[in-house]
Order: C-alpha cells, then sequence, then structure tokens
C-alpha cells in the first residue's frame, strides 16, 4: 500500500497542530498580561519562542502520525479534511484576531 | 539585524509587502486550479511551490527588520497609535498561520496531488492559508500606512 497518504496526513497533522500550538501559546501568555501599551519593550521576545515550540510541536505531530497511523486509517482521516481542517485553523486564527 | 537608515528600513518594508502579496496571489491559484479533476499539471505544482517560497521569502524579510521595528518603530506605535501597534500583533500571528499552511497544501499537492483526497486536503489548506493571508495583507496595509521609521 502507498505511503502517500500517510504523508498527507502527517503534513495535515502538522499544519493543524502547529496553527492550534500557536494559538494556545498566544491565549496562555495573554491570560495576567499588562494592558496594551502599558510595557513598550519586553526584554525577551515571546514571540521568537512561540515559534520555536510551534515548530517542534508541529513536526512531533508530523512524526507521530507519519509512524503511528496506518495507510487504511490515513486515508479515512484525508476523506475528513475538508472539513476538519477549517474548523481547527480557522477558530484559531479569529482567536489570534482577537488576543493581538 | 539593525536596519541603519528609515530609508533601507522603508525599501525592505515594501518589499516584504509586495513579495508577501504575490506569493498570496499564487497561493490563490491551486485553490482554483485544483477544482479540475485528475492529477494536478505542472503550472498548479510549480504555482503551490513559488507560493510557498514567496511566502517564505517577504517571513525571512520580516524577521530581519522586525529587531529595528521593534526598537525605532513600535514604542511610537504603542504611544500614539496604540490600535495600529496592536494590528501588527495581529498580523504576526496571521503571518505565522499563513506560512504553515502555504508549506502545508505545497507538501499536500507533493505528496497526495496523484490521489483526489490528497488534491482535495492540498486545495483546503491553501484555501485556508489564502483566507489567513489576505487578513494578514490587509493589516500589513494598515499598519504601513502609520508605521515609518523615523531616526
Amino acid at each position: 500500500m502507498s505511503d502517500r497518504p500517510r504523508l498527507v496526513a502527517a503534513v495535515l497533522a502538522g499544519i493543524v497542530v502547529i496553527c492550534l500550538s500557536y494559538a494556545g501559546q498566544r491565549l496562555w501568555d495573554s491570560v495576567g498580561e499588562p494592558p496594551p501599551g502599558t510595557v513598550l519593550k519586553q526584554a525577551t521576545i515571546p514571540y521568537y519562542w512561540r515559534v520555536a515550540f510551534w515548530f517542534l510541536h508541529g513536526a512531533g505531530a508530523a512524526f507521530a502520525v507519519h509512524v503511528g497511523v496506518d495507510a487504511r486509517s490515513a486515508e479515512r482521516w484525508l476523506d475528513r479534511a475538508p472539513w476538519l481542517v477549517p474548523a481547527l485553523v480557522l477558530p484559531a486564527a479569529i482567536a489570534m484576531a482577537m488576543v493581538p | 539585524m539593525d536596519v541603519p537608515s528609515p530609508t533601507l528600513f522603508a525599501l525592505l518594508e515594501r518589499i516584504h509587502g509586495h513579495l508577501a502579496w504575490l506569493g498570496l496571489a499564487l497561493m490563490v491559484h491551486p485553490v482554483f486550479a485544483l477544482r479540475r479533476p485528475g492529477p494536478p499539471g505542472r503550472p498548479t505544482r510549480t504555482s503551490a511551490w513559488l507560493a510557498a517560497g514567496l511566502v517564505t521569502a517577504p517571513y525571512g524579510i520580516g524577521w530581519l527588520i522586525y529587531p529595528t521595528y521593534r526598537e525605532r518603530v513600535k514604542p511610537g506605535l504603542l504611544i500614539d497609535a496604540l490600535p495600529y501597534a496592536l494590528a501588527f500583533e495581529t498580523k504576526e500571528h496571521l503571518a505565522l498561520m499563513t506560512l504553515a499552511l502555504a508549506w502545508g497544501g505545497a507538501l499536500c499537492l507533493h505528496f497526495g496531488g496523484g490521489s483526489p483526497a490528497g488534491r482535495r486536503a492540498a486545495r483546503v489548506v491553501f484555501a485556508c492559508g489564502a483566507l489567513t493571508g489576505v487578513a494578514t495583507g490587509l493589516l500589513g496595509i494598515i499598519v504601513a500606512s502609520r508605521a515609518h521609521g523615523a531616526w
């Protein structure tokens, strides 16, 4: 059986986890944050940290799916991708518009 | 990288914005091209990879000029035009998602272009990326209208 469905499923898992990881980290950071405009400059750049974790989470998820999901299951998941990917990614994007 | 002059900063900022819109335009192409049944042709595959590349290049330029923005532009924006400073932050978040979706779409098409399910997956990923990309680009235009380097 072809390895392609597993690869596509791994890519999709990586993308979804990347978007959810970034949004989750940003929402987590926003709890207890001082009001916008009251801090002119931070000592560290949280964005860089979020990107680093984003990459690790996405790569980890893609690897886990590629290793742990068989081709038949991957094909079933691919059939759900047209509604599942927007259902997970777009709310994360909207959340980022609401928490700058 | 510390950009030494406002003129160079403005130039890099414009290249960053224009390349991003080019990448975004290319990202829309597979969304429509993949509606046709059958494996994608070379133009669709090429536009998918070019879209990923052309979204990555401005992202890289953004990383280059970000330290200067943070030092020389952002504090003024936070004081004088807070909504624009916040719009920039949102733009950063959405740009990152767009970058991931552009590469995701290109990789889905590369690995799954031979099957209808793989093509559908690539199409939906590119469509999501185009949506977040348009939002990013519009926010970029709004922020650029107010954020100028002046030192």
